[in-house]
């Protein structure tokens, strides 16, 4: 049945997917209410422990990593949006030489937890890993 | 020259447990060599960061090479190896580690053709099979032309004809046997199809291009199904 209504009427079916998407998700990237926000804590790759410390900050509507800038990724918009009492963002971050690194993560009180995920495609490999930050205002 | 393989191949009395002793200790060594290295890749909880590209790059490339002599190399865990580096490198990787098991199986059947038959028979002296030794020091000197023919003959077994006849079909099962290492890996089997000379190269090529598709392809379909 679902199939038959994206079939006859496919501009309905998406007006009712982003229908339901803002009831869930409120979208608030275009105030950027991050901007000014700072965290430091610790990162590592998924399922392992600490590695390093790392910084993350929203300014101007770009987010960044200041250890990540080091390798070369700069900063970039973000998207946020609210979700219960907490906020969400997203931004990819774009290195010349070293691929992307998707960030997603939630805001919620003083504590920023985040995925994030390193892509880079070679001609003979490609490298696909994840990493974990958590971190305190600042 | 009327030996049958079967009794050729088995030696006398206690012997037996010598072989045993001595082919038990080559497997323990394997697996503890194994289960080694899969503890200190733990222990060591190696992280991978875009600041290690560098080494990355550099360490792949050694882990190929590695790859390929480990692979190459009889009794050697190569293939743990080579499924490590697909899954590590992704499905491009998938394709070079193909290429990699390729070459490294087409250099063992070449140092298997190369390798004189006085090294192999010494090797099963060593192991006590000393029949089987006798029987590979008349194999070697039966021109090769002839050894198919001297083969059937010495087979009381009737499954030996067989055996022989679908020789091609056997390597490929042999080369996809799960713990196939205990039988020498895919380096010692096609190092042991070399010395045979009873594959012609070309053909074993072929086959081995084949015969070696369905881990890579199994691990592609994996990938996209996720």
């Amino acid at each position: 049945m679902n199939l038959s209504i994206r079939r006859i009427c496919p501009g309905a079916f998406s007006l009712l997917v982003s229908l339901a998407a803002c009831a869930a998700d409120v979208p608030v990237s275009e105030n950027h209410p991050l901007d000014g926000s700072r965290f430091q804590g610790q990162t590592g790759e998924q399922g392992k422990g600490n590695h390093h410390e790392d910084t993350i900050t929203f300014e101007d509507g770009r987010f960044r990593s200041l250890d990540c800038e080091n390798w070369g990724f700069g900063p970039a918009p973000y998207s946020a949006w609210t979700e219960g009492d907490a906020y969400r963002f997203a931004a990819t971050l774009h290195s010349d030489d070293r691929g992307t690194l998707d960030w997603t993560g939630t805001i919620r009180d003083d504590t920023a937890e985040a995925t994030f995920r390193w892509i880079h495609e070679r001609w003979y490999w490609s490298i696909d890993r994840s990493y974990w930050f958590k971190g305190k205002r600042q | 020259m009327d030996r049958s393989i079967h009794s050729d191949l088995a030696p006398r009395g206690s012997n037996w447990a010598i072989t045993l002793a001595k082919l038990l200790a080559i497997a323990l060594l394997i697996i503890l060599g194994n289960a080694g290295a899969s503890w200190l890749i733990d222990r060591l909880e190696i992280q991978i960061w875009p600041s290690h590209l560098e080494y990355l790059d550099r360490t792949v490339l050694i882990s190929l090479a590695l790859y390929l002599a480990l692979m190459a190399v009889p009794f050697m865990p190569g293939i743990e190896v080579g499924l490590a580096l697909m899954v590590t490198l992704g499905m491009r990787g998938v394709v070079v580690v193909y290429l990699c098991t390729l070459a490294a199986l087409t250099i063992s059947f070449g140092l298997g053709r190369l390798l004189p038959a006085h090294v192999l028979v010494s090797a099963l002296r060593w192991l006590n099979l000393t029949r089987a030794a006798a029987l590979l020091e008349d194999f070697a000197a039966t021109r090769p032309e002839e050894r198919l023919e001297f083969l059937a003959k010495q087979a009381a077994n009737q499954a030996v004809p067989a055996v022989i006849k679908y020789r091609y079909l056997i390597l490929a099962v042999l080369l996809n046997l799960p713990g196939n290492a205990l039988i020498g890996g895919g380096g010692g089997i096609a190092m042991m199809a070399g010395m045979s000379r009873l594959y012609s190269f070309p053909m074993f090529f072929l086959l081995v291009s084949a015969a070696i598709l369905p881990g890579p392809v199994l691990i592609m379909l994996s990938a996209s199904v996720r």
